[in-house]
């Protein structure tokens, strides 16, 4: 029992002591003018923090631009109000996993976190015109797997949080989810109304999604959910007609 | 008054006007006299401080630079000196935070305290390279070599304005071209018969961009400039509660921010009194073309805006009576007249592209209405809204957000008397046009409200207002038909 309540009190003690870390943005050189990329110094970051044992990547009011990063475990990104994550209208600024393109990807992780009042978003007009001239010029050669990036795509992760947040004209997918568990998202806007037939979260064999309190005006289903996939509750989730997301 | 007699005095209006301009240019001096050089990498702060005491030693004159490029840190102006940047010359902050006087509680490029008869003129340009010194200043904290909270991850103190003078009297400032600045860019606080005419500025460059600053100021003049600012745009603020803004004159000027287009406050301790804003343009503007905002005791009296036209702007109008650090002073907005006034709101981000961008908070809500909220025992009175046009988007979507009219509804709406006042700052609001609470003597004379597409909320709600007054007001939303547009609660 002793040992028990002392493992208790250790686990509380990291777990607090982990979220408590803060490490600003600014910390990394990172850049809140909407212009300069901050792919790079945004993954050091990242990096950065997962070798200390985790902690939170804290951005304030601005606008980072950025190309696709790559999350880690333990890792949390918080997104005050007024902070937007501005993904990059380049293709070339995402890295291809598999089948997969997203400005956060996490694959294999632990206890990711991506919370607060900010915003995610994309440009769609802008990134379509860009591949249109790239493909024209022919710097995509055919048979490149130029698929387009979500916002989010997590490839078998678990204890994901996604919380607060406000999803806007994303590429492709807002948010998508593959052979996860544990994912709780809530609190959330998702706008992703600028193209068309866009789903705006997407499960493939995914256990135990929670979802709560998310708004979802889009142009394409706002749900994607497969066979494989189970949703344990599903809470206050609406769409622009106020019809249920399900 | 006859015409004769009025030509008489404007003739003789003329005469002393020339008269006096004769007097400021007495004798000038060349940059170069001074070892002052222009090749941009030269650091001249010694020398033009230097050429800047020598002519006001002398007593006075003109400091003038030719075209190029002069490399500067903070030049302390000294009475009678008069900057002459002629077409092509400019000023050129240097990226160094120590080449400030960062230990004056408000560092300036310009700087002056306590100087007469100073001015800065000509079609030449100061360049604070703001963004340069600001990271330069981050850089600095984060190797901990200078101490600061860095409160929202930037820096709080030292950095450098444009141009801050404090307690000057006689100042102009004519023709130039201010760009760039790590703060405010420009900030005249308790100065005196100050005119500020025909200058462009151009900052967006980092955060806290206002475009100028008027602060505790008596008879000061902004005419025919045009200011592309980050944070608000044109700003009067009160910081002393001895002290106010009196007689100020804002005319025919052009505004554009990613927040207030023409702001009273936040900051507004005295207050302010007798404002004139006419013939003003505000465009793509993220916040309110027009705010008056007092939440820390300020009294604001007898002030006009005749002729403001806003374009793509995010709310019109938006009066507000806080008390956040008022110190139990009370708060009075009183005698306000807006008159010919023409907005169009958007409903995508009015400020989309520019750099420093404007944020996106207090979701989720619709489109809000303009607003004016006093306390319940800090009331708004008097308010005239003459020959008003206002076209909103409409569209309020009640799944996305909702606020509804009935009484209880209303009294949901918190009180935020502490928070930092933004029109949006209480969410969702219950009407599309115009929010009113707290309030005594609105009138409403000729007003048209358009909603471009329609809204499930009503055009106005009033809570707790006396003697509000309609005459010819329309009310203008497709595909309703008779909607009740006026909704009172406790009101009369």
């Amino acid at each position: 029992m002793k040992r028990i309540r002392l493992l208790l009190l250790l686990t509380l003690f990291t777990t607090v002591f982990c979220q408590a870390q803060e490490y600003k943005a600014s910390l990394f050189g990172c850049i809140s003018d909407g212009i300069t990329n901050n792919t790079s110094s945004i993954q050091a970051a990242i990096n950065f923090i997962a070798e200390k044992g985790g902690g939170r990547l804290s951005f304030y009011v601005g606008r980072y631009l950025t190309g696709g990063l790559e999350l880690k475990s333990n890792v949390t990104i918080e997104l005050h109000e007024g902070a937007v994550l501005v993904a990059s209208s380049n293709i070339n600024d995402y890295m291809q996993f598999e089948n997969e393109r997203a400005l956060l990807f996490g694959k294999n992780l632990k206890n990711v976190n991506i919370i607060g009042k900010g915003v995610i978003e994309g440009d769609p007009g802008e990134y379509f015109q860009i591949m249109g001239e790239l493909k024209s010029k022919q710097f995509l050669q055919p048979g490149y797997l130029a698929h387009t990036p979500s916002l989010i795509t997590m490839v078998s992760c678990s204890n994901v949080k996604v919380e607060g947040i406000i999803f806007q004209k994303s590429l492709q997918y807002a948010q998508k989810y593959i052979s996860c568990d544990h994912i709780d998202l809530n609190n959330q806007i998702i706008r992703n109304n600028t193209i068309e037939n866009s789903g705006s979260v997407v499960f493939q064999n995914t256990k135990s999604i929670t979802l709560k309190n998310i708004f979802i005006d889009a142009n394409g289903q706002a749900i994607v959910k497969d066979r494989n996939s189970e949703i344990t509750m599903v809470e206050n989730c609406i769409t622009a007609s106020g019809t249920a997301v399900l | 008054m006859n015409t004769k007699r009025y030509i008489v005095v404007v003739m003789a209006l003329l005469l002393i006007n020339s008269y006096v301009k004769a007097g400021t240019t007495d004798t000038i001096y060349n940059a170069s006299l001074f070892g002052i050089k222009s090749n941009g990498t030269t650091l001249n702060t010694t020398s033009i401080q230097k050429a800047v005491d020598y002519i006001s030693e002398k007593g006075g004159g003109i400091l003038r630079f030719y075209v190029g490029r002069y490399l500067t840190g903070t030049i302390e102006l000294k009475s009678n000196v008069t900057i002459l940047l002629e077409e092509g010359a400019i000023l050129l902050g240097s990226t160094s935070i120590y080449d400030y006087n960062i230990k004056e509680p408000i560092p300036g490029l310009l700087y002056a305290k306590g100087a007469e008869n100073i001015a800065i003129r000509g079609k030449g340009v100061i360049d604070g390279q703001g963004r340069e010194v600001a990271y330069n200043l981050v850089d600095q904290i984060h190797k901990g070599v200078i101490e600061d909270p860095m409160k929202y991850d930037r820096p709080d103190n030292k950095r450098p304005h444009c141009i801050y003078f404090r307690e000057c009297k006689n100042v102009n400032i004519y023709g130039i071209i201010i760009k760039n600045s790590a703060t405010w860019v420009q900030t005249y606080d308790q100065c005196e018969n100050v005119v500020v005419d025909s200058i462009t500025v151009m900052s967006t460059t980092f955060w806290n961009n206002d475009g100028i600053d008027i602060v505790d100021c008596k008879n000061f003049k902004l005419l025919n400039s045009y200011i592309n600012a980050a944070d608000d745009a044109i700003c009067l603020k009160s910081h002393d509660k001895t002290k106010r803004n009196e007689n100020v004159e804002i005319r025919n000027n052009v505004a554009r921010s990613s927040a207030n287009g023409i702001k009273f406050g936040t900051v507004s301790a005295g207050g302010y009194k007798n404002i004139r804003i006419v013939n003003n343009k505000v465009y793509n503007t993220l916040r309110s073309a027009f705010t008056i905002a007092t939440p820390d005791g300020g009294i604001v009296e007898d002030v006009l805006v005749d002729s403001l036209y806003a374009y793509h702007t995010g709310n019109p109008i938006y009066l507000r009576i806080g008390a956040r650090w008022n110190d139990q002073r009370t708060g009075v907005i009183k005698n306000v007249t807006i008159q010919n006034f023409y907005a169009e709101i958007t409903e995508e981000k009015p400020d989309a592209g520019y750099e420093i961008e404007g944020p996106v908070e207090d979701n989720p809500r619709n489109i809000s209405p303009s607003s004016i909220v006093g306390l319940k025992n800090m009331i708004i009175e008097n308010v005239t809204l003459r020959n008003i046009e206002i076209s909103y988007p409409g569209n309020g979507n009640p799944n996305y957000a909702y606020r509804g009219t009935s009484a209880k509804e209303l009294s949901g709406i918190p009180e935020m008397e502490a928070a930092y006042p933004e029109f949006s700052q209480f969410k969702e609001l219950p009407a599309w046009g115009f929010f009113i609470k707290n309030a005594r003597n609105i009138s409403f004379e000729n007003v048209k409200l358009i909603a471009r597409n329609k809204d499930y909320r009503p055009a106005i709600v009033m809570d707790n207002v006396t003697g509000s007054s309609f005459k010819n007001v329309r009310i203008e939303e497709p595909g309703v038909k008779k909607k009740n547009q006026i909704v009172r609660n406790n009101s009369k």
